[in-house]
């Protein structure tokens, strides 16, 4: 970096050339990210409809007001989001990390199923959804067979039609579909493990448990809590699964902020009530980018 | 603890390894396993009850039907493979430069924009969606291929940019500063010295890009409206969530036409993106 207020010839033509270079990328994500940002920010103070010309009358903070304190739907939306989000990240790095430590050993045919525990990660979010219709369809899906035949179940559950069966349904799916990249990530991570260190708390005596709590999880922080971040925002913003398979229902069941935002949008066209969920909803993830921020400073720190 | 030193009990240890890895396993797998069963079992079959494990009447005549273009696979699969290669070559060329100045160029304002654009990797679909779904319609852009190849780069762009800037920063300054004393410009140098030590990278972005483009459902979905312009995830949806729910053959059938270039392209790419972004979280 130049020193400030010296500018030598050179660095006159670096900040022409760095102009020049990043304008295309400016340009696009201006026009397709940062003008509907604005847009959205704007209309959450007036009462636009999607399909009308006009901005909408002028409301304030109507549209906000109406959110917080007469909306129903609203809560649920909320406590499913985070339901659906802390569910699928516990349980897509619970079976990704036992997968990671299981294939970063000495096992018959590791490359091949390493290639196949990462085929879920790559299938397209639709194909999801309807591979999880299909085995979670309450009359001849596979998942009620196999539940009675171990005896876990007596009668079959219609998935779709019950309220905390949908939720649950749709998690074990997200789970699956998202596994693989805890596991890709926490298997690189663990080959970047020194040798030395797993060898030198073997000769202390430190048994499995130990060696994972103590030299696995500190190696692997970093990588962990990275991963974590993007998983967390990530399922917070899902679209593709639930829309794909229940649109919010069975009453709201799987009603979640994106749901909830595409329905106002396009189907009741409420576009500036969409805008002012929208805004809550951005407010909850730069709060928790803040927060996760904060964390991952201090936990560097200590 | 000692109930859980497994070590000195190698044989419990084994099994224990074996159950959980079989386990897991067995999740992962299945599905995909049942998705590829039910696409060779005739209609009819894929309504067993009990449902068969094996198809027993195996048949490729779902894959027939779709490669016939009944339900307009061909057509979904043709847009959604000219719309994704746009968005991966309009994303490379426009993050070629971007990248090379965050990495090699000292700028005023360089940490403004670099939060700008990581952040903007962060709005969700759906957000941005709402409100393009309006100006596109003042524009003229709904039901076109630049609308979607545009509304892609909002996920592609920030990405690119970013695993761009990472390859050219593994290039050493002192390359620049040889070429600049053999009076070579910015450009110059990008174009002669930098591009070319960045290819695999440049392929591996471009490869990735085409996946997410090919896999998009929300933008496909809204920006949309005419049958004939739907790629293959909003083409589906419609398909088989609407006018024909009881086609599972078939459904199944596109399933695995259509996830199987998206696994060869990730086979493909792994290494890269991998470390790339192990390499972003070591670094920190």
């Amino acid at each position: 970096m130049p020193p400030r207020g010296h500018s030598s010839p050179r660095s006159r033509s670096d900040q022409r050339y760095a102009a020049a270079f990043l304008a295309p990328t400016l340009a696009i994500l201006a026009l397709v990210v940062f003008y509907p940002l604005a847009t959205v920010l704007a209309s959450s103070l007036r009462d636009a409809n999607l399909l009308a010309r006009a901005g909408g009358r002028f409301v304030g903070l109507g549209n906000f007001v109406r959110l917080l304190t007469l909306d129903e739907v609203f809560p649920t939306a909320v406590l499913n989001t985070v339901i659906f989000t802390a569910s699928s990240v516990v349980g897509a790095f619970v079976v990704g990390f036992a997968l990671a430590l299981a294939l970063s050993g000495r096992v018959p045919l590791r490359g091949f199923l390493r290639g196949i525990a990462l085929i879920p990660w790559v299938i397209p979010g639709v194909i999801v959804a309807l591979l999880t219709l299909y085995m979670f369809n309450g009359e001849v899906g596979i998942v009620n067979f196999t539940l009675r035949s171990l005896g876990l179940i007596r009668h079959f559950i219609p998935w779709f039609a019950r309220e905390r069966a949908a939720l649950a349904a749709l998690v074990v799916a997200n789970v699956w579909n998202q596994t693989p990249f805890y596991f890709l990530m926490l298997l690189a991570g663990l080959q970047t493990q020194p040798e030395e260190l797993v060898e030198a708390a073997k000769m202390d005596g430190a048994g499995v448990v130990l060696r994972f709590l103590n030299v696995t999880v500190p190696h692997l922080k970093g990588i962990i809590m990275i991963i974590t971040a993007l998983m967390v925002i990530w399922n917070f913003n899902n679209f593709d699964l639930i829309w794909a398979t229940t649109q919010g229902g069975p009453v709201d069941a799987t009603m979640t902020l994106s749901i909830y935002t595409y329905r106002q949008a396009f189907l009741s066209f409420q576009f500036g009530y969409s805008t002012a969920i929208s805004v809550v909803w951005l407010l909850g993830l730069l709060a928790f980018s803040v927060f996760y921020i904060r964390v991952m400073e201090g936990s560097r720190r200590a | 603890m000692r109930r859980f030193d497994l070590d000195r009990r190698p044989a419990a240890k084994r099994a224990l390894t074996g159950i959980v890895l079989a386990l897991c396993l067995a999740f992962v797998f299945f599905p995909t396993f049942w998705m590829v069963s039910s696409s060779l079992k005739p209609n009819r079959d894929a309504f067993a009850v009990p449902p068969e494990w094996v198809p027993r009447r195996a048949t490729v005549e779902n894959y027939r039907s779709q490669l016939r273009d009944r339900g307009g696979f061909l057509t979904y699969a043709k847009n959604g493979f000219l719309v994704s290669i746009e968005n991966a070559i309009v994303t490379v060329l426009v993050s070629i430069p971007a990248g090379y100045a965050f990495a090699h160029i000292p700028f005023r304002g360089k940490r403004a924009i670099t939060v700008l654009i990581i952040a903007s990797q962060m709005f969700p679909g759906v957000v941005i969606v709402i409100s393009l779904f309006s100006l596109y319609r003042v524009l003229h852009l709904l039901d076109t291929y630049t609308g979607l190849v545009l509304a892609f780069t909002s996920f592609s762009l920030p990405f690119a940019v970013w695993m761009i800037r990472g390859f050219f920063e593994t290039i050493p300054t002192e390359v620049d500063e040889a070429a600049r004393v053999d009076g070579c410009n910015r450009l110059q140098i990008l174009v002669r010295i930098g591009v070319p030590l960045v290819v695999p990278g440049l392929l591996a972005v471009g490869l990735f890009s085409f996946l997410n483009s090919w896999n998009n459902l929300i933008f496909a979905l809204s920006l949309t409206t005419e049958q004939g312009m739907r790629t293959i995830p909003p083409g589906f949806l419609l398909t088989y969530v609407g006018e024909f729910q009881y086609k599972w053959g078939d459904m199944f059938a596109g399933s695995v036409l259509v996830t199987l270039p998206t696994v060869a392209i990730f086979i493909a790419l792994q290494r890269f993106l991998v470390s790339g972004l192990v390499a972003g979280a070591v670094k920190g």
